[in-house]
């Protein structure tokens, strides 16, 4: 790792000619990217520009130069040397396309229009042209996976967006029935998770099984596995950035699917400068467990459902209008008998509207309002006895961009917001009240930061966050990350910053409808940590990369559940919800070789990694791994479209889980009762044992039809194909005098059919 | 063709890797042989009986014979360096020697105590205990389930004339203790069904046979703070019609941790747990062993519980 380290900064110091054309006229290319057929602008489009000839000022590493199409569409070139170019222009699903562009000393305004490539039409081409890995100006350790291509990896009942970024190195699983991300070693309430700029509290369905995404209505999803820039802020590791897609521009469209879990309904349309889209999805278990359930097997009825919403319009050239709602509910009721029964109910809601502006100038405005729910209400009688639980979080947020240019080689932009939170917990057991809390805090947030490109061949991104939580003192969070091109095929990267977390999750692993967000107050100190990333990425032949990035994170004022608590304690503030004031740390280094052309596509990903915390009041106060701590994470990802059939298999291989083993047994008298327990178990020293490695293998294989008119893809999908026997947790039956351990199982083989259609 | 050839040619490879494996795997390396000591005081009452055993390896069964320490010396000491000296009086089992009058001493209240233990093997376990004050409630009452007061119950045995007033229906109102909590740490809820062989009152056709003939007879709460002073007694706790002998503990520390970090007390309505993170070892405060040594003040009652008609 230090190594690592060495040799990026070593690259990123080492003195590039460059710097001397500063006397070197320059002139700039943009335009957007839109969908031929409907005129959609085309986000995360790559873009590779390349220099024909050679012209004053060149040099190797100025030759070819990449972007990607941000939101709405829009690309830019600066700080170009006049001469002639190609343009290649890529997005998944889409034909590429190379123009021919002559640049003078006048700025270029050149709109690209892309031609659909449906998959059985072009057979090559198919495995996703945009690159997994980090898009050039953007952060480290940024990935971006599109629904299409979730749609092509094997699942087990439903596509899901944040089981395929499980796919990703350095990203994992908690288990094969969650869905929570555990990223470079941080646990799941570290990763910010956000739908349309808004932050999703919950985003589970089906007690974690499922992510609340739902791939008709999803465009794509970003992460930044860490180091992410100063625009985003509140977590302590990495952030997810799901958009919704816009609908579309040419006439009305509907498409939809069926899984063994769920059915899908997209319909989407244009209206007058916009589109509009609506999608929605629920399970269909409901009837069949119906059907299963009698006097002598006692099975719950349950259901989710979630709804998705997206307007756009264009309000002249220089002002977009964006309204978008998300709407998620689970259910569930077991009715054991007439005092015994349990009815659990959660879900997400959230809405923003948005507003961007261009100003004649070089500058432009983003304006977003927003609110988001998430609620969790459980009641339950147990032999007559009453028991309620509930938890709320709730938030408002105005927030506003500037984006602002000065000069060709400065992006400057900032942003300022205001959050209103309302945080609620309560619980009773017999009708008394068990402790909770109300909270009401306010956080007011601010950042700034400025894409540097000081030459062709650099691009530096430092920027400065600060926060001021319920009255706290101010966190400041200095960011920033660097690439600087050696030759038009290799680039290094570095960056780093201080992160802040003031929201902390309590969740059960395999039962998330009863998660609960606690704000630090005044008795702990918000959760901090210090990352540093360093990396380089290599195309030694178009569309194949390897890329490298070693990660380190410094972690303080931690929290974790105080979960050894008398039954009635107070829960009012952070000191006595969690253990406080633990250290922690993740380290590692990630390799990825990536294939994005060809007969087949896909990708290999490798992540070497550490992680520990530590707490004075947990294992006696010495270090130890957290569970998801994984020495060795390998992920085989490869893709193939031969003729009308797509063909998919992922292979993922990672150290075994960490446990608690038993170290022995004793006898004690339950000293209330009188009752000697014989055999107790005693636990040794914490996480200090692990599972097998765990390994599966996925198939997916899809075959492109028709359906009554319309375009309908059948699919087969294979979960576990090897039906390997995955070791989930332990278990020590003591009912004997001997000590049994009973291993339990993750997921068999599990095979998925369904279909998806559009019209 | 040839890769997908290569790929199923390497599935049936891993295929052919067992995920099975011998479960003595799976156990960590042994801590057998610390010794453990077993011990409560109970305000008012004599010094108890002391268990002093030692923990057995995980891999071999375990019984609780192999497991007792004989042959230790065994001493509480009081305020003013009153000690009393315990005896070995079966395997592994220690009680109090008469004084020389023949008198045995009493466990007093606010008072605190250190054990001490010497093995054969030249072993040293001590630990400490202050005990809490006096403990008694003030009032049983039934609520109505809007929580407003039906009746008080009585301070009663079974043999009382007033022991009618707490006879109740299973599952009709509320039983509520309200006490004064002065300053004690916590309070544990003990409850003891008399009438052995007595039919079981609740009616759960989704439980097994076994389940149900595995319900105790006694049983025991999870620690409360009991903030306002008053505990409610849930129908959940409650099995068997008959007479029960409830008690109500005020316990020191050593007591309050044990119980609340120990797997007796797996009751934590609502909350979640980090899973698998919740097979901690308890807190317990023996220096050079584990186990209890700890000290409470009880009150105690009698109801009887009838079935709905």
């Amino acid at each position: 790792m230090p190594l690592l380290l060495v040799l990026s900064l070593a690259a990123l110091l080492a003195t590039p000619a460059d710097f001397a054309r500063a006397q070197v006229p320059f002139t700039s290319l943009e335009g957007v990217v839109r969908s031929r057929e409907g005129g959609d602008p085309l986000p995360h489009a790559r873009l590779v520009l390349r220099k024909i000839g050679t012209a004053e000022g060149d040099s190797a590493g100025a030759r070819e130069r990449k972007t990607s199409s941000g939101p709405g569409g829009v690309y830019s070139f600066r700080d170009l040397v006049p001469a002639r170019y190609t343009l290649r222009t890529q997005a998944y699903g889409y034909l590429d396309r190379i123009d021919s562009l002559s640049l003078g000393s006048v700025p270029l305004h050149w709109d690209i229009d892309l031609e659909s490539n449906p998959f059985h039409v072009a057979p090559v081409d198919v495995g996703g042209d945009r690159p997994l890995g980090r898009r050039e100006e953007n952060a480290p350790g940024e990935v971006t996976l599109s629904t299409a291509r979730v749609k092509e990896l094997p699942s087990v009942g439903e596509p899901d967006l944040i089981r395929s970024l499980q796919l990703l190195p350095g990203v994992q699983a908690a288990s094969d029935l969650s869905s929570g991300l555990y990223v470079r070693g941080g646990g799941p309430d570290q990763t910010l998770i956000l739908l349309d700029g808004v932050p999703v509290y919950n985003p589970t369905h089906a007690f974690g099984f499922f992510s609340t995404f739902n791939p008709s209505a999803v465009d794509e999803g970003s992460l930044y596995k860490g180091a992410y820039p100063s625009p985003y802020g509140g977590r302590l590791g990495a952030v997810l950035d799901v958009t919704n897609r816009d609908g579309s521009g040419s006439g009305v469209h509907g498409d939809g699917g069926i899984s063994l879990v769920a059915g899908r309904f997209t319909i989407e349309g244009p209206i007058r400068n916009g589109s509009w889209i609506l999608s929605g999805r629920r399970t269909y278990l409901d009837p069949i467990l119906d059907a299963i359930r009698n006097d002598s097997t006692e099975i719950p009825s349950y259901y989710f459902y979630d709804m998705n919403g997206r307007l756009h319009r264009s309000f002249g050239e220089r002002d977009n209008g964006y309204l978008s709602a998300y709407h998620g509910r689970d259910a569930m009721h077991l009715d054991l008998d007439q005092g015994t029964w349990i009815d659990m109910r959660w879900g997400n809601l959230t809405g923003s509207a948005r507003w961007a502006h261009r100003f004649s100038g070089p500058l432009a405005a983003n304006l977003l309002v927003s609110g988001s729910e998430y609620r969790s209400d459980t009641e339950a009688k147990v032999f007559g006895t009453p028991l309620q639980f509930s938890n709320s979080v709730r938030e408002w947020r105005a927030a506003a961009d500037l984006e602002w240019s000065p000069s060709r080689t400065h992006v400057v932009r900032g942003g300022a917001g205001a959050t209103f939170y309302r945080l609620r917990l309560s619980q009773e057991f017999n009708q008394v009240p068990q402790g909770g809390f109300t909270q009401d805090p306010v956080s007011l947030v601010g950042y700034v930061e400025d894409r540097w490109n000081p030459s062709a061949l650099w691009s530096l991104r430092p920027g400065l966050r600060a926060e001021v939580f319920g009255g706290q003192a101010i966190a400041l969070e200095p960011r920033f990350h660097a690439t600087r091109v050696l030759t038009p095929e290799l680039s290094v990267h570095a960056g780093g910053g201080g992160y802040t977390q003031h929201l902390q999750l309590v969740s059960t692993e395999g039962f998330s409808g009863t998660d609960f967000w606690v704000p630090t107050d005044a008795t702990a100190k918000a959760g901090h940590s210090w990352q540093a990333v360093a990396g380089a990425e290599w195309e030694p032949v178009p569309a194949h990369s390897i890329s490298i990035e070693g990660y380190y994170s410094w972690l303080r004022n931690l929290v974790q559940l105080d979960n050894l608590q008398s039954a009635d304690s107070p829960v009012s503030t952070t000191e006595q919800i969690f253990f406080t004031g633990g250290h922690g740390r993740t380290q590692g280094m990630e390799v990825m070789l990536e294939r994005r052309r060809g007969g087949v596509t896909g990708w290999i990903g490798y992540t070497l990694g550490w992680s520990n915390r530590s707490w004075p009041e947990v294992n006696q106060g010495k270090t130890f791994p957290p569970k998801y701590d994984r020495r060795h994470d390998l992920k085989v990802v490869l893709q193939a479209s031969p003729g009308k059939w797509s063909l998919g298999t992922d292979f993922i291989y990672g150290t075994g889980q960490a446990f608690t083993p038993l170290s022995a047994r004793y006898s004690l008298t339950e000293p209330a009762t009188g009752t000697t327990e014989e055999g107790i178990l005693l636990p040794g020293t914490r996480n200090s044992a692990r599972l097998l490695p765990y390994h599966r293998l996925d198939l997916n294989v899809t075959r492109h039809g028709h359906l009554f008119g319309a375009k309908a893809d059948w699919y087969v999908q294979v979960f576990n194909v090897y039906n390997r026997k995955n070791e989930w947790f332990i278990q020590y039956e003591t009912d004997d005098t001997a000590t049994v351990p009973k291993i339990i199982h993750q997921l068999p083989i599990v095979p998925t059919i369904g279909v998806n259609f559009e019209f | 063709m040839a890769r997908w050839r290569m790929l199923v040619g390497i599935s049936l490879a891993i295929a052919g890797c067992s995920g099975e494996r011998d479960p003595s795997d799976l156990l960590g390396p042994g801590e057998a042989g610390t010794i453990v000591v077993d011990a409560h005081l109970i305000v008012g009452q004599q010094f108890p009986g002391l268990a002093l055993s030692t923990t057995q390896a995980p891999e071999t069964p375990y019984f609780r014979s192999a497991a007792a320490l004989s042959g230790a010396r065994v001493w509480i000491i009081g305020p003013g360096a009153d000690t009393i000296t315990y005896r070995e009086t079966a395997t592994g089992w220690y009680t109090e020697a008469p004084d020389s009058s023949g008198d045995y001493h009493v466990v007093n209240a606010r008072t605190g105590y250190r054990l001490e233990v010497t093995a054969a093997d030249g072993r040293v376990v001590t630990a400490e205990t202050t005990t809490p004050d006096r403990f008694n409630v003030r009032e049983w009452l039934l609520l109505n389930s809007d929580e407003s007061v039906r009746r008080p119950l009585a301070f009663s045995t079974p043999v009382d004339s007033e022991f009618v007033q707490n006879q109740l229906t299973y599952q009709d109102g509320l039983v509520e203790a309200r006490f004064d909590r002065g300053s004690a740490i916590a309070f544990e809820v003990a409850l003891h069904s008399l009438d052995d062989g007595s039919p079981l009152l609740i009616d759960a056709d989704f439980l097994s046979a076994e389940d149900l003939a595995s319900l105790a007879r006694d049983s025991s709460s999870p620690t409360f703070e009991a903030a306002d002073g008053s505990l409610r007694l849930p129908w959940l706790a409650v099995f068997y019609e008959g007479v029960y002998r409830i008690e109500i503990y005020s316990v020191d520390r050593n007591w309050f941790d044990l119980v609340r970090t120990t797997r007796f007390d797996e009751v934590n309505f609502g909350f979640g747990h980090n899973a698998g993170d919740d097979f901690e070892r308890p807190v317990f405060h023996i220096n050079g062993g584990i186990g209890l040594f700890g000290s409470a003040a009880v009150s105690t009652n009698y109801f009887e519980f009838l079935p709905r008609p």
